[in-house]
Formats: structure tokens, sequence, C-alpha cells
């Protein structure tokens, strides 16, 4: 059995019920979990601007700033930032968990910092957000002796969650069920057995054989080729036998 | 879609494999019954171009040469075959006989090179086939052609199909051969075929697998013996 694209949308018009009974089933599934079963969560982020010493301008300090962006990034991180939020905003879990859900951001171009937060409420991570700038807005001048943070963006409270995404969980649903429908449909089709063999009328059909008729043609072509090559095969051993003939008497 | 005109195996290489092959399912078909012989059959297969026309023809040409008189008729009004294969006219038959009264011996032809075979033709293809094969004149002819001839081979259209000729043939006659085209046929249309014959209340004697090809594994396995041997009623 052949497949091309024609065949392959015969194949699909047929079995189409099955397939769309398929992609509902998908699709519905994917949608009831995205929105009933998985928990949201909820992204919120706030930028932190580090400037160094104001009285010394020089571009060396802007360089050596942006060096610090990386270390002010991994400060933010720390248990101690983090114990101090939970402790302020009475978290109910550690900071090593809170920290798994804190991420920040920083780019070498620049001296912003940004801390990025997830969580399951939008409200506790904006919180959570402000809470990581504040903390370390208290806390960088007992450890860098900085004083010029700036906080530039103050967290929102956003208002859509950032997983799942219903839609795009859908999308993907609907794409993999229509394959796995249209792959499903075609095993179908090559399982299904045509008619070979004395057997399967015999076995499947529970039919006696009466007789088979064959072709022709082809069978005699076939015995005229069977022949040609038996006597190359002749011909071959007796050239064989030759070379082994003297071969033998030296031997002997 | 042009329909292949059957071969005539047995007429024309009477001693050919094929032609052997016909002679061993006519004998088979004797001996499926225990009381008598089959006296009528129809040849049918589950879909389209699976070779009926060719098993019909060569088969009556088979019964034929055992010294029966044979009718062969082409029941398949829909896309008749038989007058091309013996390179008859096809301006009366069987539609003919049914729709214009026209007379038995008219249309009945003997063929010259099969001693005992005579051909009865679709006749001009009818708009309402299934309604003349179901008719009450058919059964009369068809009971008069049983009494004059000693087997009617009938060639049909296919079982699968969206009207019922095959079927109203199926129940006229003593006994329906299935013919399965190797290889091409899917076993559920073989088997919905035979449901639906069964249904009917036919006799199904038995299938011809027609279009074999010989698979090198069988050979080596010796499968070709045992199905000669169980084709020609040995096993």
């Amino acid at each position: 059995m052949e497949f091309e694209l024609g065949s392959i949308l015969k194949l699909v018009k047929r079995r189409l019920l099955f397939i769309i009974v398929l992609c509902i089933a998908a699709v519905g599934l994917a949608g009831s979990v995205s929105y009933y079963v998985l928990q949201p969560k909820y992204e919120a982020t706030a930028s932190i601007l580090i400037q160094g010493d104001r009285q010394q301008k020089a571009i060396n300090d802007i360089m050596a700033g942006q060096k610090l962006v990386t270390t002010y990034g991994e400060i933010i991180r720390s248990s101690r930032i983090a114990e101090e939020v939970v402790r302020k905003l009475q978290l109910k879990m550690t900071a090593e968990e809170l920290l798994k859900n804190v991420k920040t951001r920083t780019n070498s171009e620049s001296l912003v910092t940004t801390v990025i937060v997830t969580d399951s409420k939008a409200q506790r991570a904006t919180d959570i957000a402000n809470g990581f700038g504040e903390a370390f807005n208290a806390n960088i001048q007992s450890i860098m002796g900085v004083e010029n943070v700036v906080f530039l963006d103050r967290a929102k409270v956003p208002s859509d969650p950032v997983s799942p995404k219903p839609v795009f969980n859908m999308a993907v649903a609907f794409g993999l069920s229509l394959i796995t429908g249209i792959a499903i449909s075609i095993l179908r089709e090559l399982m299904e057995k045509p008619v070979r063999s004395a057997k399967d009328i015999q076995l499947d059909l529970q039919l006696p054989l009466l007789g088979t008729v064959g072709k022709l043609k082809p069978r005699k072509r076939r015995n005229k080729a069977k022949t040609k090559s038996a006597e190359g095969a002749t011909s071959y051993e007796e050239e064989n036998a030759k070379i082994i003939l003297p071969g033998t008497t030296e031997v002997i | 879609m042009k329909k292949k005109t059957p071969k005539l195996y047995c007429l024309e290489q009477p001693k050919s494999s094929s032609g052997d092959q016909f002679r061993s399912i006519r004998s088979n078909i004797r001996y499926t019954r225990v009381g008598g012989e089959i006296r009528s059959l129809l040849v049918t297969s589950s879909l389209p171009d699976e070779g009926k026309s060719t098993v019909a023809i060569n088969l009556a040409i088979a019964m034929a040469e055992a010294g029966k008189t044979v009718l062969l008729i082409d029941g398949d009004l829909r896309t008749p075959t038989v007058h091309k294969a013996f390179d008859l006219p096809n301006w009366i038959g069987l539609s003919s006989i049914l729709v214009d009264h026209t007379r038995l011996e008219d249309c009945i032809i003997s063929i010259e090179e099969a001693d005992g075979l005579s051909v009865l033709t679709s006749g001009p293809i009818s708009p309402n086939p299934a309604e003349l094969l179901g008719s009450e004149g058919m059964k009369r002819l068809f009971a008069e052609l049983s009494v004059r001839f000693d087997t009617i081979v009938i060639d049909s259209s296919s079982v699968l199909m969206p009207f019922s000729d095959a079927l109203i043939l199926a129940t006229m006659t003593e006994g329906v051969l299935l013919v399965v085209k190797s290889g091409k046929v899917l076993l559920k249309h073989t088997s919905s075929a035979k449901h639906l014959l069964e249904q009917q209340g036919a006799h199904l004697l038995g299938a011809v697998l027609n279009y074999r090809k010989k698979s090198r594994r069988s050979k080596i396995r010796g499968e070709d013996f045992a199905e000669w041997a169980s084709s020609s009623g040995m096993v």
C-alpha cells in the first residue's frame, strides 16, 4: 500500500469522525487541566539601579559598576536578604524555598538589576519582589558601603498569570492529537489485511477453497530465468573444476 | 473505467496450467455437494474487477468439456463483458428477453469452439437491472433454462455494490462461487460479502483465489504443494 498525499487525504476523510473526536477530547483535556487543575503562576518584576559613588563620575567607575551589577544580583539572591523578606512579609516558607521562585536578571550593558518573582498569587508575587528590593536597599550599605541604590520600578500587581497558558496548551494539544489521529488512521489502514493466500480464505473467511488461478506469463518468464541461471552455475562449476584438476594432480 | 476483456484460457490454451486450474475448480465444485451435482452456479466477488467474468467463462468452458450442456448467462447487466470475450453481438440478450419478450432461441448462442456451451449475453444495458433480475419473468425464465441445460453458470456483478443484483441472483442459484483477487481485496470486504450472501440464504460453495502470486517463502516451505493438494481434494 503506498501513501501519497492524496491517499492520506482520502484516509483522513474516511476517519474524520475519529480524528475530530480525538482532537476535541485532547483540546478539552488540555483546557480543563490548565484552567482547573494547574495552579496559575504570576510574575512580578522590580528593577533596581545601583549607581556607585555619585561624586566620582569617571568612566572607570561605570565599568566597575557594570561588573558590580552581577555581584548585586547575587547579593539579592543571598539567604540573608531572603530571610529578611520572609520575616518582613511573614511568609510560610523557608528562605531556600522562596529563592526557588526568585530570579535576577542583569545586563552587562547597563547598571539595572531586575528581580523577577513568580508566585501562585499575584499580590504576593508583587510583595515579594518589592520586599527583595527594600531588603536589598536596607542591607546594601552594610554589605558593600554603597548608598546610591535607586528603586527604578516598583513591582506592579500582574493581571494575567504567566503560566499555565490555556490557549497555548490547547493549541499544542490540538496539533499533537491531529498528528496522532492521522498516525493511528494510517496504522489501522496498514493493519488491514488483504486476502493473499489460501490460508486467509480457509482460516479467516471459513470458506472452502475451490481452486486458485495464477498468472500465466510471469511464471513462464521466471522459469526461463531460472534455467538460464542454472546453466550459468553449471558452466561456472565446470570452469572451476578445470582449474582445480591440474592442481590436484600436482598435490598427488 | 474500461473493463478488460476476459481471456478464454480454456479455449485458447487448453493444455496450459490455467486451463488445468479451471478444470480442477470444476471437479472441486462437483464434490462440494453430497446429493447430486450443483446445477446452477453464480460467480461473484466482493468488489468489481476481481476476475469474476474470467472465472465464470473458463469454468463454463471446463464444464462443457466434461460433457455437460452448459449455459453461461451474463448476469452483470451494468458492465457486461461475456459478449466481448466471445466476440458476440449484444443487441439482444437477457434484458431483451425480460423486457421485450424476445424469443429464447434468438438470444442463446451456442459456441462452436466449445462443444456443449451456450451463451446468453446480457442484452442492452437497462436502467433498472435489479428490478429485471428480481421479476417473476426472470424466475420463469430461469426455471425454463434449468430444464434445458445441465448446468447454468451466471456471471454477476459484485456483492459490495449499492445495488442488490448479485444477491438477487444468488437466491436463485444452487451455489455461489466467490472470486477473491489476491493481494488487493481486504479481508473485511470479502467477509462482509460472505455475510451478505449468507444473509440472503445463498449457498456459498467456496472461494476461488484469483491473480495468485507465488511467494518465494511458500515455495521453500512447500505450501504450494499443500495448497495444490488441498485444492485438488487430496487432503
